[in-house]
């Protein structure tokens, strides 16, 4: 339910946004757009309080989240690797941080030495051959060897 | 006629030619496979070569470098849900389940069998069908464009199962989401809060990168799944090469629903400016529709994947035709190619026809080979391309997450791409968590823009009542009929189950 009323918000926001655009041309489709996904969120909604809709599987289990922490963690500490990769491509380029960030991953989730830099290394020359050698991407250096 | 066809396959079968299509059909491949890498940038990269070679085997490689990419990008669609090329988007539906069913090999089966001969037999269509193409192209304007795009749009809601009102929600916001940026026509710059990276918008494959591939490793991960295939060899009736074939089996075993898909996609992609997008989503829908066992499509069902793929291919040589008769490009593809011809000194248009008869019988059945090529290159390749879907998650995550991020910024050159893509990963787990339809969202994204220009035109020419010529209100029937069609169906179920 709360994810309807958001996508409800979200949807009047771009509505009143768009209004402000200062030809037709450009307010046109946004507002229709907008008024499609605002209508089609009311009629869930109300679909939902008059209970016709079925609570789909996963939907419960979704909207009831935050009551299962476990998730939360889980998905706190997916995202803590995401940002750490990020980070590390900023900081040391991608050369440097998707090997690091391979065996990091790779220990963390308790796989042998041997295994983790044979993994590493092979990705990361493979990446290499493919993308910088055959297609020719320059990758940046990163903040540290710029 | 004869004298040219002869000529052509003369050429074709002489080493060289063979040679440069064997390489141009693996690069293709190799290109719809990885993601962020399309047959636009691997044409991109030969273009600036293509003078060193003679004409006729620069034009064949461009068209071996196009010609099989859809079914490489078939694979990554099957194995880890991330469509190789946007018109893979609805073998994701059918061919990712098969895989978790431990039916990969299968559903690739199909795939390129269908794909095969989708792209190589619509060929000889189109040379028949020359004389008659003028007057339906020339029919279909702005305003028959706009209708048939938001009609495309909404089979795809309508095949939402959960809720068609999630899925036309899914279109419309993915409409939304594709004007972001500067608006050509008016110069007004929309929802860039600022910020220069937004100016231009977002493009497909970061998309199509966060909202499926992302977010897809991610609920796997949260699931706690040891591999993407969550059944074990021993529980498989088939394995390997044995399972391969038996997707080839049925596509013979559904030859109706092939040669329907087929045809509707060498049809719509004929019509220049609407392509594959809209083809493969209206195949996938006449297959459900059509279907024995409609309630199977999106769990894993064999016809999901031969529908699309049947498709996406027979699209590619109505693109070519369109574009080699008549000098108007179907696609930003055959813009290229447009590009590519006049570099070597031919001239798209009526006289191609006429004046370069062999090449243009040359580059057709090109494709036809090239097809055949590809697609027996991936038939024998998919038992060792499936290993990858019995892998411990804990290599295919941190692998596909390093490659997803590769890509995210091979397509911008920005990192912030790829902050745009974990963005849309997330934003597609939550999407799945709540059913709604990322298909959707990624159709109404790759249409918005198209659906604006058209309908702005329709208006500027016609005014607001656009929609009432003919064709106009024929394709208007057909959509309304298409929507109301399974709740017709389901009350005269009803009402026999009532009487029995």
């Amino acid at each position: 339910m709360y994810f309807l009323f958001l996508m409800f918000l979200l949807a009047l926001f771009i509505f009143i946004n768009s209004l402000s655009f200062p030809y037709r041309d450009a307010r046109l489709v946004p507002v229709l757009a907008s008024t499609v996904i605002m209508a089609m969120m009311l009629i869930e909604i109300i679909r939902k309080f008059r209970g016709q809709v079925k609570v789909l599987p996963g939907e419960e289990k979704a909207e009831a989240g935050n009551k299962d922490k476990g998730e939360w963690s889980k998905l706190a500490r997916l995202m803590g690797w995401v940002g750490g990769l990020l980070v590390g491509i900023y900081v040391l380029g991608f050369m440097f941080a998707i090997p690091l960030f391979l065996l990091a991953y790779l220990k963390s989730q308790g796989r042998s030495w041997l295994i983790a830099v044979t993994f590493s290394v092979s990705i990361t020359a493979t990446i290499y051959v493919i993308f910088v050698i055959a297609a020719g991407i320059m990758f940046p250096a990163g903040l540290i060897f710029a | 006629m004869i004298e040219a066809y002869k000529e052509a396959l003369h050429f074709l079968c002489t080493p060289t030619a063979m040679g440069w299509m064997l390489i141009g059909t693996v690069v293709s491949i190799i290109g719809g496979i990885i993601p962020g890498i399309t047959a636009k940038i691997t044409i991109v990269l030969f273009i600036p070569f293509i003078l060193l070679f003679p004409r006729d085997i620069a034009l064949l490689i461009l068209v071996a470098l196009q010609s099989a990419s859809v079914t490489g990008g078939s694979i990554t669609a099957i194995l880890i849900n991330i469509p190789g090329t946007n018109i893979n988007a609805a073998t994701l539906l059918d061919g990712f389940p098969m895989t978790r069913k431990g039916e990969g090999n299968r559903a690739i089966g199909a795939a390129v069998t269908a794909s095969m001969m989708g792209g190589a037999i619509p060929v000889f269509l189109a040379l028949a069908m020359i004389p008659l193409l003028l007057p339906i192209l020339m029919a279909f304007q702005a305003p028959e464009m706009a209708i048939l795009v938001i009609g495309g749009m909404t089979c795809v809601a309508m095949l939402t199962p959960e809720s068609t009102t999630r899925g036309l929600a899914s279109a419309a916001l993915g409409v939304l989401i594709s004007l972001v940026g500067y608006q050509g026509s008016t110069g007004v710059s929309r929802f860039t809060f600022g910020s220069m990276f937004l100016y231009d918008g977002f493009s497909i494959a970061t998309f199509a990168l966060g909202l499926f591939g992302l977010a897809e490793m991610f609920d796997m991960k949260l699931k706690g799944e040891k591999s993407i295939t969550n059944i074990t060899l021993a529980q498989t009736k088939l394995t390997g090469l044995a399972q391969t074939f038996q997707g080839a089996r049925d596509v013979w075993h559904h030859r109706w629903l092939w040669l329907r898909s087929t045809l509707i996609g060498y049809v719509v992609g004929l019509i220049p400016g609407i392509g594959g997008e809209v083809a493969i989503w209206v195949a996938y829908a006449q297959a459900k529709y059509t279907s024995k066992n409609p309630e199977l499509f999106g769990t894993g069902c064999v016809e999901g994947v031969i529908a699309p793929e049947s498709a996406n291919n027979a699209k590619e040589s109505g693109a070519l035709l369109t574009t080699m008769a008549f000098g108007i490009p179907g696609s930003g593809l055959m813009a290229l190619f447009i590009g590519a011809f006049l570099m070597v000194g031919v001239v798209p248009g009526p006289k191609m026809l006429t004046d370069h008869l062999p090449l243009a019988l040359t580059l057709l059945l090109g494709i036809v080979i090239c097809n055949v090529l590809g697609g027996i290159i991936c038939f024998f390749s998919a038992p060792f391309l499936t290993i990858i879907t019995r892998i411990h998650m804990d290599y295919v995550f941190s692998a596909i997450l390093c490659v997803i991020f590769i890509a995210a910024y091979a397509v911008e050159e920005s990192l912030l791409n790829i902050v745009v893509v974990v963005g849309l990963g997330v934003f597609g787990l939550i999407m799945k968590r709540f059913k709604f339809s990322r298909p959707a969202l990624l159709l109404g994204f790759v249409l918005g823009g198209m659906t604006e220009l058209y309908t702005l035109r329709s208006i500027r020419l016609y005014g607001t009542l656009f929609f009432m010529r003919p064709i106009c209100l024929i394709l208007i029937a057909i959509i309304i009929g298409a929507f109301c069609y399974p709740y017709i169906k389901r009350l005269l179920l009803l009402r026999t189950q009532k009487q029995v």
